[in-house]
């Protein structure tokens, strides 16, 4: 079976741990470059950051899942987009796994993500500017005098960087710094204890800098344990500007890329050199996003701006507003949110400055207000974010306003806005519960199922209880039996046991399940319209009895390997 | 009555043609008009007496212009004779002034009454009038007519000349005869008999809108006031500012008086003039007016509007303006009660000289309807005109009589009418007036001043956009949504064949089904938020911003409605509507795109189609690119750069070279070589290249192998080739005359739309009756009818390469071979089998299993310029 589309590039991208916050932001980046250019089909392998052998059946468990590696170099891919934390020039010496695979995968473009390896083509964020935003706000805040910085580990070339552009940054600003202010974490959210021994130490804190978001989210606790308001008696900043960190509460102020994000510029080096062009290691510039864990304005409206309604001041209000969305590449296809916040918004400066709005206009905004919010602006940005900037809007609409009947209506229609934020974001929640109740419901449906029916073929069967909509199950004849420490061999052929297709559930006759292996990713089995897939090794002990490939959806980050786990664990009962 | 027009070339062809009409003013009596726009002033006169010297019984009526109407053309630079000839009725002809002595103008009365002393009687039906611009008591003369002789029609105008300008008033006109001539006269020439019948009217294209005002001030032409208020400030705020830059729009927004609703006063906008710098002190009028009106301001400097004739106080006025579909619609009836007069002997017509410069194409097109009737007149300034009964000074008009003293007809063509395309051309002015003031009411820089304009404005597009029959916005709305709205998602709707729906079926069933149709898609875009545009008859769209409907949404909404409108019940006709949506639309690619769509869509004989607009346009390398290929083409068929290269073709059985296949390659001036991958698409799509292209290469390859007498090559010709006359011809006179006409195969491509099998049948039998062989190419690439190619008596047959190349890993493709291979077999033809893109030994091991004759590829040779 050979990739027909010939034009269809296939660009694999490999990181650690797929459920942290930073790499699910990198993956959504780099799927959401992609679906401007349909020609282009990612596909992820998630592997495992294996730190040693404290924990031996962890470290067993660990190693087993990495063996996904080897389909990186046995299957036919494009490009590399490699995202690994411990892959750094420190570390070089320690051989591992990777350097191994690395070494193999020499022929192909790649591009590393938040590395410093000195002979690839690597993009990091240029950490300085945003935190230098940052410093420099807190250091004109009077009498705001101590800032500390909870960091990262000490192999992670970015937690060093931030850390010394901190130190560097706080002495520019004539501000005091001891190591005492200043306590190393994993970089996950199990940062807590640091986070109290950091407060321990240093009781009269103003502000803390944390390394990345997930850090920050476990500083959370312990600040408010200690009676602590975030955003007035402490301020709190990260990095990355995840997703997570605007459901924070309060959001957190974190600093992200300004312009491009790391995911898009990966793909964008990548596909340069896969067309044989000759490319460098870039940077993206970072910049403080200012949430109230940290109440800074990215943007101030003036009186004049507002009055003058022009095009050029609404989408600035817009990218404001809707800080994230500047950084996504929204497909065509979609409703360009930007262009309908242009259009209501302006009609309701203009309608302000001409205090006068007929009905048949308000009708017609509240229309496109439902819209906009129905068509899911709040990905965009954070409740709170977005009503203070509408109120900071209003405010100054109404010191100006003349006609009480326009600005009757104009203020309605703000209200209408900051109410649909509100419900939209909640109910985003509430589904998000919803759903991982159904995933439950479904995995339970699925060994119930299961019990009753030990053979695999059952198991094939209610593949479809599994609450995937789009997905491949490969197989191989026999599983392969992994011996600790040595390097596993893949056979040839591989079987499509069944598919899930739109949600419908297909099973592969006999005569159309034999794939070559290294022909999977570019199947056209799933030439369904997904942003991408994402790959998880089936296993079982030291069995590996094949991969699981689904589309890129919301939940499959954090659900998809377990689903992976809960298959391997029945395949391995059927075969007893 | 008869009547002849035609144009003037010399004296003596003039005597020439009037002694072949063999004009004898015994048979009745002779008007011969002149409408002159080359002759100057004493020239003119001096044709006139000629003419009289020729006819001294004829009356003879001159006028200057701009351009002449002939024989219902459009003439310019021209001089036009027209001679009538009448039964029993008379003419009477008269040049009187229209000045004092003392240069005063003579009071309409008694303009009047000099007129009807000289030519009117009492069974006068129409009279040809001419005036100049110079006497601005105009329309209170054509008025005063109504009164003096009632029942006479008037048909004329106001003469001017080729020197025009819509900003200034030009008082270049002027009338003769043989008499003379004279711009401060006017000329009139009355036809009367009993047996006499006329009917007059004109068609203007001006739509009357808002609320009526009266004048309350003027001087001579120029309005001072309306309701009390400066009335040239009262006109700018009503069109925008743009009036100050634009003092042409004026033309588009005349006023009309509102008691002859569509008849306009023209109106001309000027800045910063005084009324002294409009109106020249010395002439004795106006001297004699300033001192009836010494307290008017005669100095200040400020905007003005004036119309081309005296304006009085107390008339009642509207804003108007012109567009297509009115000037259409006017056109329309004025033709259809034309057509229906009895006597229709001679036709008049004059149109106005502002007219042709809004609408560029309006004359010509109302013309058009009258192109082969006798319709001879000119263009002139102002018209007078006979509406309803009444004599009345326009402008902007197209005015016609129609006259006769016994039945008759013309030949008309009403055809004209429904190509209305050119028309519609013209209204962009109009509408990119609109979409200006659009876009500043929307950004409202013009909003404190804009009441009165957004009223107008809204009135305005009332009229343009919407489609008169079906209360829907129409084409032009839709432009203007995509330009300022954003709507850049349109699904163009359209029922084909709707003829033969009107052959089959009563206009009452054909309507019924047209209103569900249009009432189906109405009431479905309104339910879910999307604008319907009326294009034209079935064609409807609908439109949707992409800032509100994701293109998933509406492609499959529009996917509902089409499975609506093809639910049929018993009460209409089935319709089979295609939906085409396009996606980015702007107004400069949609017509591109529809039509691109269109054209798949009838290709692929599909009702729905979901397309980019934007892909349509090819991006700017991909241009350039096409542009170097066509370069290189050129060059190469320029300066002998087609080469041949050749490529062996294995013998199995022998294991020796069988024959060669030429490819074509092309050289560029660096030596760069192409291959025909790169540039056959871009020769094919230039039609005439690839002709040349294929000629090189045959000729070239004929003379490298005439002599040889132990090589043999195959040529790949294409249908087109074949259909070529020069090409086929060039290869059986070359076939005819070599020595080993065997030597030579021809490669028919399979894959390619073999559209005529009858002249390839004949092409091969040819080939073979002259010695020569032929080869099927890329045989199972295409879809091929497998019977059309058995009953080809091809010599060879040429796997495609891409099922050779695929034969190792793929088993399907392993499987065709075999076909193939059991095929000859079966069929028990001497026919012999090639495999072309034979790339390994594992290849060609399979290739003999199934006892292919010929193997070519890379394992054996690669191609090269030499044998």
């Amino acid at each position: 079976m050979r990739n027909n589309r010939k034009n269809e590039k296939v660009i694999c991208m490999i990181l650690e741990d797929i459920s942290s916050d930073f790499s699910k932001e990198l993956v959504k980046n780099v799927a959401n470059a992609i679906s401007e250019n349909k020609q282009v089909r990612l596909v992820v392998l998630p592997v495992k950051y294996d730190y040693g052998m404290e924990d031996k059946c962890l470290h067993r468990y660990r190693e087993m899942y990495n063996n996904i590696f080897r389909f990186s170099d046995m299957c036919s891919i494009d490009g590399l987009i490699i995202h690994l934390g411990s892959v750094n020039e420190r570390d070089k010496q320690k051989l591992s796994i990777i350097d191994t695979f690395l070494d193999r995968l020499k022929d192909i473009p790649k591009v590393l993500v938040a590395s410093d390896l000195k002979d690839a083509v690597t993009v990091n964020y240029n950490n300085e500017s945003g935190i230098r935003e940052a410093i420099e706000f807190l250091a004109n805040i009077e009498g705001l005098t101590k800032i500390c910085m909870l960091g990262g580990r000490e192999d992670n070339k970015d937690a060093r960087a931030r850390k010394e552009i901190f130190i560097k940054c706080l002495k520019d600003y004539k501000l005091d710094y001891t190591e005492d202010q200043f306590e190393n974490t994993d970089m996950s959210e199990d940062s807590t204890e640091a986070a109290e021994r950091l407060l321990d130490r240093n009781p009269g804190v103003q502000a803390i800098f944390c390394v990345n978001d997930a850090v920050a989210k476990g500083l959370y606790p312990a600040l408010k344990a200690r009676g602590k308001v975030i955003g007035s008696d402490v301020m709190v900043f990260g990095f990355d500007n995840t997703r997570m960190s605007s459901d924070l509460a309060p959001p957190l102020s974190s600093i992200g890329s300004d312009s491009s994000s790391l995911g898009s510029k990966a793909l964008e080096l990548l596909l340069a050199m896969i067309n044989g062009e000759k490319v460098e290691s870039d940077t993206v510039p970072t910049r403080l996003y200012g949430r109230a864990s940290l109440p800074y304005e990215m943007y101030d409206y003036t009186p004049v701006e507002l009055s003058k309604a022009e095009a050029s001041f609404v989408y600035k209000m817009f990218n404001d507003c809707f800080y994230r969305y500047r950084l996504e590449s929204i497909d065509r296809e979609n409703i360009d949110l930007k262009r309908l916040f242009y259009e209501f918004m302006s009609q309701m400066l203009i309608a302000s400055k001409h205090s006068y709005m007929d009905l048949e206009t308000f009708g017609r905004l509240c229309v496109m207000i439902d819209k906009f919010f129905e068509r899911g602006a709040m990905q965009y940005t954070d409740s709170i974010k977005l009503t203070k900037s509408i109120e900071r809007i209003q405010v100054s609409m109404n010191r100006r306003a003349h006609s009480l009947a326009a600005t009757v209506l104009i203020n309605r229609l703000f209200s209408r806005m900051k109410d649909e934020a509100i419900v939209s974001q909640s109910k985003q929640i509430i589904s998000n519960e919803r759903k991982m109740k159904m995933i439950r419901q479904q995995i339970k449906e699925f060994i119930v199922s299961g019990m009753d029916n030990t053979e695999s073929r059952g198991l094939y069967r209610s593949f479809d209880k599994l609450g995937l909509d789009n997905a491949l199950l490969f197989i191989f004849e026999e599983p392969v039996i992994h011996y600790c420490g040595e390097e596993t061999v893949f056979p040839k052929n591989i079987m499509l046991k069944c598919m899930m297709h739109m949600g419908e559930l297909y099973l592969m006759p006999e005569e159309r399940q034999k794939f070559r292996v290294e022909d999977i990713f570019c199947c056209n089995k799933l030439s369904m319209r997904c942003n991408g897939l994402v790959t998880f090794p089936v296993i079982c002990g030291n069995k590996f009895f094949g991969l699981l490939m689904c589309e890129l959806t919301e939940d499959i980050y954090e659900n998809g390997e377990f689903i992976a786990m809960e298959l391997g664990r029945s395949l391995a009962l059927s075969e007893l | 009555m008869f009547t002849w027009n035609f144009r003037y070339a010399s004296k003596a062809h003039l005597a020439d043609t009037f002694q072949q009409l063999k004009l004898d003013p015994k048979n009745g009596d002779i008007l011969i008009r002149i409408h002159t726009a080359i002759h100057l002033e004493e020239e003119a006169v001096e044709l006139a007496r000629y003419i009289s010297q020729l006819l001294p019984e004829a009356h003879i009526f001159g006028t200057s212009t701009s351009a002449a109407i002939c024989w219902g053309k459009l003439i310019q630079n021209q001089c036009i004779i027209s001679v009538t000839q009448m039964s029993k009725g008379t003419i009477r002809t008269a040049m009187l002034p229209t000045f004092e002595e003392n240069g005063l103008p003579i009071t309409s009365d008694a303009l009047c009454m000099a007129v009807k002393e000289a030519v009117i009687s009492d069974d006068t039906k129409l009279m040809l009038t001419f005036l100049t611009r110079k006497y601005l008591g105009v329309y209170n003369f054509v008025e005063k007519s109504n009164v003096y002789f009632p029942g006479v029609q008037m048909i004329g105008g106001l003469a001017n000349t080729s020197e025009v300008s819509l900003k200034k008033f030009l008082d270049s006109g002027f009338v003769f005869n043989e008499k003379g001539w004279s711009n401060r006269a006017m000329i009139v020439a009355a036809i009367s008999g009993a047996e006499v019948e006329s009917f007059s009217s004109c068609a203007t294209g001006v739509q009357a809108l808002g609320e009526e005002r009266e004048i309350t001030d003027t001087f001579c032409s120029c309005i001072l006031s309306m309701d009390g208020k400066d009335a040239a400030k009262e006109y700018r705020l009503g069109i925008g500012d743009e009036l100050t830059d634009r003092p042409e729009m004026t033309n588009l927004f005349p006023y009309v008086y509102s008691d002859v609703s569509d008849i306009p006063i023209f109106v001309r906008f000027s800045e910063n003039q005084s009324l002294n710098d409009i109106f020249d002190k010395s002439e004795p009028v106006i001297g004699k007016l300033q001192e009836m009106y010494p307290d008017k301001d005669y100095d200040t400097k400020c905007e003005r509007i004036c119309a081309n004739h005296n304006v009085t106080a107390g008339k009642k006025i509207r804003r108007a303006f012109i567009y297509d579909r009115k000037v259409i619609a006017d056109n329309r009836s004025l033709f259809r009660r034309i057509e229906n007069f009895e006597k229709a002997e001679t036709l008049f017509g004059y149109s106005c000289i502002a007219r042709s410069m809004i609408y560029s194409n309006c004359v010509k097109w109302e013309l058009s309807a009258y192109e082969n009737s006798n319709m001879c007149g000119c263009i002139t300034e102002g018209e007078i005109a006979h509406v309803d009964g009444r004599n009345t000074f326009a402008n902007c008009s197209f005015v016609v009589s129609v006259i006769g003293e016994s039945p008759a007809t013309q030949e008309y063509n009403p055809y004209a009418f429904s190509h209305t395309d050119s028309l519609v051309a013209d209204n962009r002015e109009l509408l990119n007036y609109l979409y200006d003031i659009e876009n500043k009411l929307n950004a409202n820089e013009a909003f404190s001043a804009a009441d009165s304009l957004k009223a107008f404005v809204r009135d305005v597009e009332l009229k343009m956009l919407y489609s008169d029959t079906e209360e829907l916005p129409n084409a032009a709305a839709m432009n203007m949504d995509i330009k300022l709205k954003g709507y850049d998602r349109i699904c163009m709707i359209n029922v084909y064949e709707t003829y033969a729906m009107n052959t089959a079926f009563t206009t009452a069933i054909v309507d019924l089904t047209y209103k569900s149709y249009l009432t189906k898609c109405m009431g479905f875009a309104k339910r879910k938020g999307y604008k319907v545009y009326h294009i034209k008859d079935w064609n409807i769209a609908i439109g949707a911003p992409s800032y509100m409907f994701a293109l998933s949404e509406f492609v499959s909404d529009m996917e509902i409605l089409q499975r609506e409108l093809f639910e049929t019940s018993e009460d209409y006709i089935a319709i089979v509507p295609l939906f085409s949506v396009l996606d980015g639309c702007t107004v400069e690619n949609i017509e591109q795109a529809y039509y691109s769509a269109r054209l798949t869509m009838s290709s692929k004989n599909i009702q729905f189609c979901v397309r980019n607009a934007n892909s349509d346009m090819l991006d700017e390398e991909s241009i350039r690119e096409r542009y170097h290929m066509v370069n290189v083409i050129n060059y190469a068929i320029n300066h002998d750069k087609v080469i041949p290269y050749f490529q062996g073709i294995h013998d199995n059985t022998s294991n020796t070279i069988h024959h060669y296949e030429s490819l074509m390659r092309l050289e560029d001036e660096n030596g760069d070589i192409y291959y025909p991958g790169s540039f056959l698409d871009v020769a094919r799509s230039y039609g005439l290249l690839y002709d040349s292209l294929s000629m090189r290469m045959i000729s070239k390859v004929f003379d490298k192998f005439k002599d040889c007498a132990d090589k043999s090559v195959s040529i790949n010709i294409g249908m087109r080739d074949i259909k070529n006359r020069e090409i086929v011809d060039y290869i059986y006179d070359f076939l005819a005359t070599v020595k080993h006409p065997e030597n030579f195969v021809f490669e028919i491509l399979e894959n390619e739309d073999i559209d005529d099998y009858n002249t390839l049948v004949a092409f091969v039998d040819k080939i073979h009756d002259l010695g020569g062989q032929i080869s099927i190419d890329d045989f199972g690439s295409g879809f091929s009818n497998l019977k059309h190619i058995a009953n080809i008596h091809s010599d060879y047959l040429k796997i495609d390469g891409s099922i050779v190349r695929n034969c190792t890993v793929d088993e399907q493709c392993a499987n065709l071979i075999a076909l193939i291979a059991y095929w000859r077999e079966l069929s028990n033809r001497k026919m012999r089998i090639i495999a072309e893109f034979v790339e390994n030994q594992e290849i060609q091991d399979l290739l003999l299993k199934y006892n292919i004759d010929y193997s070519q590829g890379y394992l054996f040779s690669k191609p090269c310029p030499e044998i």
